[in-house]
This record gives C-alpha cells, sequence and structure tokens, in this order.
C-alpha cells in the first residue's frame, strides 16, 4: 500500500511539474524589428498575466513576418508595411488568408536645436538636408552655420521608417551622425546648436525644438488621422481571424494596457 | 451600458456593415472622417478601421482575379528572358571577332500537390550543356529551341527536398559562390535530395547530395555518372555580416578511360588524353565561401562580398589545383532602376584539376589548364531590365595564348 502512496506522490508531482507545459499554448511571433519592441513588451506583460501562455517573439523584417503568417510557421507576423501585391497574390493562391490588425502608428518628429529660429520645413528640403544637396543653415534662411545633421544608424527601424517616408528611399548623406536609440539622437540635438535630426514621437521632449513639415506640426492626432507625412501603420497579420490565446494577445495590444506599451516605446497609441 | 456608449457600438456594428459593401477606398475615407467629425469615432479607430478595410478589399481583390483565372492556371507560373549581347574576341594568333548573339529562354512551373511541383523550360542554343546563346548567322534563318530543363521538385519535409530530371539549375542544387567550376547555365540531369537544419536564428546547416548522369551507352555497362556531395552552413554573424560554406566532394564513376571532355571545342581538350580518352580520374574535393556585409563603410555602398572556390584533385599528382578569389560590391542583386554592382574575380584552374566540360564557357573557351582576370559592371535600367559588361583577360598557362573577351549585354526579365 506504500507503493501506491509513493506512486500517486510520483504521479501528481509529475503532473504539478510537467501539466501546464502540456496544456501550455505558445505563440510564435516573428516579423518587423520597428514592431519588435511593442511585440516583446505586450508579450513579457501577457505571459505575466496568463501563465499559461507562452509566446516566442523574433525579429527578422516585415517580410519575413508576412511569409511566416503565410507559411504557418508564425500565428502572428508583425510589419511596418502592408502587404505587398506579389506576397498577397502567393498566399491567396496558396489559400491563405492575411488579416491586417493595426496596432500603432509610427510617427517620426523631426527636430532642431532649442535655439534655432527655423520652424518649418517642406518634405524636399528635408529630403536635400539629409541626402547633401543641403548643408547650411543660410539655405533655409535661418542664421548661418553647418548643418549637423544626425540620423539613427541602420540597424534602426526609425532609420528605416525615415528613409522610406522622408528620403523615398534615397541614402542618408554619409558625414551624418549616426546614434544607436532615440535618445542618443535627442541628447545630440538639444547639446549642439546647429544640429537637425529625428525621433519617434513619443521621445520629443522641451529641450528640442520640433519643426512642421510641409506645414503640419506632428501631433498624435495628426498622425493618427495621416495629415502628418512621415507617418506610417504599424500591423499584426494573422491568417485569418485570430482565434484563441492569438485572439486574446491581439485583444491585448489594442487594449488602454497594449497602448500605453506602445506609446512607452515611442511610438503613437490608437486610444 | 450608458446612451452615448449604445449609440457608439450601433454606429460601429452599422460601419462595418456599410463597409462590407463598398468596394471603393474613397467612400470609406469620407464616411469614416465625417464619423470623426461627429465624434463617434477616434482618430485611433479611424485609422484602423481605414487601414484594415483597404487591406481586406486587396485581398478580396486578389482572390477575384486568383479565382477568375481558369483552376489549370491558377496553379501555374510563366517566367522568361531575353538577353542581346555583343561579344568582341581578341585571340592569340587568330582573327578578332565580332560576334552579335542573344539568349531567349521561356520557362513554365506548374503545382501538382501542395508538395509537388514540375517545372520545364526552352531555350535558345545549340547542345552546348554551358550556353544557351544563339549566333545571330545563317542570314535570317530561323533558329532552334531546345529543352533546357525538365525536372520535379518534391517537398518531401519542411527540411528536405527532392529534384529529380534535368534540373535547373546547378546554382539551386549547390552553393557555388562563382563558375570556377560550373558554368551556371549548367542544368544537371539525375536526382538531387537537398536537406537543410535551423540550428537557430543565426545558425543554418544544408546538405545537398546528388546522383548526376554524365552518358549513357546501349553497347556495355560502364555509363558514365557522378555523386557529388556538399555539406554546409550560414552563419549569421552579426545583423550585417554573413558568412556561407561549404565543401564538396566529387566522384566520378566510368569517367576515366572515356571521352567525356572538351574534344568537340577544335582547339581540343586541355584535360589530359589518350586516343582523345581521359587519362585520368577526376574525384576531387572543393570547399567555397562567401562573406557578405550588409551596407558597410557607414552605409556608402549597399553590399561588399568576398567569395571563393578552390578544388583538388589527387589523381594526377600535378597540374590538379584550382582557385579563384573575388569581391563584389554594390547592391547584392540588380532589381530596380540605379541598382548597379561591380565585381572582380582572379582564377587559376590547372589542367586536370576538374573536368574541362563544366567551368565557364566564356573563360578562355571554358578549358582547364587556364588562368586570368574577370571584371564585371551591371546596372538598373528600370524594373527587370539591366545592362551588363562583362571583361575576361585570360590566358593558357602551359602555352603562350592569351584570350581577351568583352562581353556588352542587355538583359530583360519578364
Amino acid at each position: 500500500m506504500k507503493y501506491v502512496g509513493k506512486c500517486l506522490m510520483l504521479i501528481s508531482f509529475v503532473i504539478l511539474m510537467f501539466g501546464p507545459m502540456a496544456f501550455a499554448e505558445t505563440i510564435t511571433i516573428k516579423g518587423s524589428t520597428t514592431v519588435l519592441p511593442i511585440a516583446q513588451a505586450c508579450a513579457e506583460e501577457f505571459m505575466n498575466q496568463h501563465s499559461s501562455v507562452d509566446i516566442s517573439v523574433q525579429g527578422g523584417g516585415s517580410g519575413v513576418g508576412i511569409a511566416s503568417v503565410v507559411d504557418g510557421t508564425a500565428d502572428i507576423g508583425d510589419a511596418s508595411r502592408t502587404i505587398k501585391d506579389k506576397e498577397l497574390d502567393a498566399a491567396v493562391a496558396s489559400g491563405r488568408d492575411p488579416k491586417a490588425h493595426v496596432i500603432a502608428m509610427d510617427g517620426i518628429a523631426v527636430i532642431v536645436n532649442a535655439s534655432n529660429n527655423l520652424k518649418a520645413l517642406t518634405k524636399k528640403q528635408l529630403k536635400d538636408i539629409y541626402t547633401g544637396k543641403i548643408s547650411d543653415w543660410s539655405q533655409l534662411g535661418a542664421g548661418n552655420g553647418k548643418i549637423i545633421v544626425n540620423s539613427r544608424d541602420s540597424a534602426s527601424g526609425t532609420f528605416e521608417a525615415f528613409i522610406g517616408l522622408a528620403l523615398d528611399g534615397a541614402k542618408v548623406r554619409p558625414d551624418a551622425l549616426l546614434a544607436a536609440s532615440n535618445k542618443a539622437v535627442l541628447m545630440a540635438v538639444s547639446n549642439t546648436p546647429g544640429a537637425i535630426g529625428y525621433v519617434g514621437l513619443g521621445y520629443v521632449d522641451s529641450k528640442v525644438k520640433v519643426i512642421s513639415i510641409d506645414g503640419v506640426i506632428p501631433t498624435k492626432e495628426t498622425v493618427l488621422s495621416g495629415e502628418y507625412s512621415l507617418s506610417r501603420p504599424l500591423f499584426m497579420y494573422t491568417n485569418g481571424d485570430p482565434k484563441g490565446a492569438v485572439k486574446d494577445f491581439i485583444d491585448f495590444v489594442l487594449s488602454k494596457d497594449g497602448q500605453s506599451i506602445a506609446e512607452d516605446n515611442g511610438y503613437v497609441g490608437l486610444k | 451600458m450608458k446612451k452615448g456608449n449604445t449609440c457608439k457600438v450601433v454606429s460601429l456594428f452599422f460601419v462595418s456593415w456599410i463597409f462590407s459593401a463598398l468596394t471603393f477606398a474613397g467612400e470609406i475615407d469620407i464616411l469614416v472622417q465625417k464619423l470623426v467629425e461627429k465624434g463617434v469615432l477616434s482618430h485611433g479607430q479611424a485609422q484602423q478601421i481605414i487601414t484594415e478595410t483597404k487591406e481586406e478589399i486587396r485581398k478580396e481583390n486578389a482572390k477575384g482575379t486568383n479565382e477568375s483565372l481558369p483552376k489549370w492556371l491558377q496553379n501555374m507560373k510563366l517566367k522568361g528572358d531575353l538577353r542581346a549581347r555583343y561579344q568582341w574576341e581578341d585571340k592569340t594568333n587568330t582573327e578578332d571577332r565580332h560576334r552579335g548573339r542573344y539568349r531567349f529562354r521561356l520557362g513554365v512551373e506548374g503545382k501538382v500537390n501542395d508538395k509537388l511541383t514540375v517545372a520545364a523550360g526552352l531555350a535558345t542554343g545549340a547542345d552546348d550543356a554551358r550556353s544557351t546563346n544563339q549566333e545571330m548567322t545563317g542570314a535570317f534563318s530561323s533558329k532552334d529551341i531546345k529543352l533546357d530543363y525538365a525536372f520535379a521538385e518534391y517537398l518531401a519535409a519542411p527540411w528536405a527536398t527532392l529534384k529529380m530530371g534535368k534540373i535547373a539549375s546547378i546554382k539551386d542544387v549547390l552553393f557555388r559562390p562563382s563558375d570556377l567550376l560550373w558554368d551556371s547555365d549548367i542544368n544537371p540531369e539525375g536526382l538531387t535530395v537537398q536537406l537543410t537544419k535551423k540550428v537557430n536564428d543565426n545558425l543554418e546547416l544544408f546538405m545537398n547530395d546528388s546522383i548526376w548522369v554524365l552518358d549513357e551507352s546501349s553497347s556495355d555497362t560502364s555509363d558514365p555518372f557522378m555523386l557529388a556531395f556538399q555539406p554546409g552552413f550560414n552563419y549569421k554573424i552579426s545583423e550585417n555580416v554573413n558568412l556561407k560554406a561549404g565543401i564538396a566532394g566529387y566522384i566520378f564513376e566510368n569517367v576515366k578511360g572515356s571521352s567525356i571532355n572538351n574534344g568537340k571545342d577544335t582547339t581540343g581538350s586541355y584535360n589530359t588524353t589518350s586516343g582523345g580518352n581521359l587519362v585520368y580520374n577526376y574525384n576531387s574535393i572543393s570547399p567555397s565561401l562567401e562573406l557578405g556585409i550588409n551596407e558597410p563603410f557607414g552605409g556608402l555602398v549597399p553590399y561588399l562580398g568576398f567569395f571563393g572556390d578552390y578544388v583538388y584533385n589527387p589523381d594526377p599528382g600535378t597540374n590538379n589545383k584550382g582557385y579563384l578569389f573575388g569581391l563584389k560590391f554594390g547592391a547584392k542583386k540588380i532589381v530596380n532602376a540605379g541598382d548597379w554592382q561591380t565585381q572582380y574575380m582572379y582564377r587559376k584552374l590547372e589542367k586536370d584539376a576538374w573536368l574541362d566540360i563544366f567551368p565557364d564557357s566564356d573563360f578562355y573557351g571554358g578549358h582547364t589548364d587556364v588562368k586570368g582576370h574577370e571584371i564585371i559592371f551591371e546596372y538598373g535600367l528600370s524594373k527587370n531590365t539591366s545592362i551588363g559588361l562583362d571583361y575576361y583577360s585570360t590566358e593558357r598557362i602551359g602555352a603562350d595564348s592569351q584570350a581577351h573577351v568583352l562581353q556588352l549585354d542587355w538583359m530583360m526579365k519578364f
């Protein structure tokens, strides 16, 4: 009889140890490095609230995210762009049903030193500054002196967004100072009188001056409405309507808590 | 529920229903804007609805396009390319040649089921395995079209692919950063099994195994064939740096003593032969590697790559080695207008390092016992259209003979 008791204890121990693993739901998320910080932070918080769900978050780029949802190797594909026609045709041809969920907006604010009297730029002037055609503030009627151009490094999603939205894919001038974070750009611009830079809208503070682009100042409203040109929606793609834990997770990302996480990471929340 | 909230829920339900009937994105924008102005929707909700609805419409359109095609056409893909070439050749003791050439290829791929695909391609050219070029000759005579490839591809598992038939192409069944050993036009005949194993996000292992038939004789059973094994890896060293390497082993059966050599060329085979038959075996080992760097020098160029191939054939004892090293920079691939890429390569391929029916046919006529330089420049004119310039400065190792070739290409893909 004592063996029966020991066996029961052993079985109970095994169930306690491995039961949650056996019944745990897993969600695999892959894709855009721009969306990655939101996905990671939301996954962490979601797992804190739902101990039975295990979420794996990986980067790889928007193309990888969309391809992974289409080929079934990910439940959620993060993307900082819409699905391309070619990707959509391939998905539909193979019987898949990629569904886009807008989860936040990416708005990029152009900033100069607080002492600069510049207030506005056109998108063309901005492109000319960053591609090297304009190098002195006198060419913009904003005093004299060399423009100290600050940019994010090429590994950043903000850099990728800026290249696409502001420079139409052109290359940043080789003498631009490259920074590894939004905060580093903010600090460089706030400490250098002739500097210009760009950061996620959520990082802007009073130490720098925000410049309007084509007459539009970046605010939450102008970014959400799409009126401000340096903005874009961020996506999570699923195959068809999400179900189960995947649906719960996307609902969480779109909830007030999830949107706060997006804003904490420098993006514009939808709420 | 508060009266205001009830109103919003009803409005949102109504809006969703309306959207399902709307087909024009402009109508959605106007309606949503009105609802934002009335305070029914927030800017964020409006952005969600507009973007997601537009995406749904795109998807429905894609489905409609797809479904409007006949079922058999839905499972087929057609592709092709045309290359027009001017070629100048200057070879020791021969007159300069000025050649007009073109290459046309048309391929079709049919999906048999989710795991099985059949592909076939037609191309200009004669029966040379290493070239699909057609000479502008014969006073406007009609030209031949040949079967370039025809093979089945079976996805046995996510990590295993089988290919059988006349397989397109050598580039897809072996990792070969250059054409030192294999001209890129070669489509081998036989069976290939390709295995991949993703170890983690940064490391992938691969193994290419093939048995390829070289000839068949009805009069005896010693038909020449070859086996190729190539284990390798693809390692992402950092966000912008990638290393791919493999080591191929080749085993040839019934090739020694056979007449499988470049003897058809008027200048004769450069492999050692006796009575027109090969004296040595060509079982060899060949490591290859490519180191790629994205956006080096602070993004000055999009891509910089260093690559190399080496081959060693132990049978002859002398004149049995070959190597190539090169670098390329510019765009990784020429896709759009303004993309450009430059390559430089130096190679030396000794007389019996490798079978002289396989190397790049433009490098001293595709022989062994050669060395020299190659420079390539390619520029994208528009999407899927490019021009290219390829210059070879080559010479024999065992004889005093040089050949210079300049090729000017205009390439179009569809």
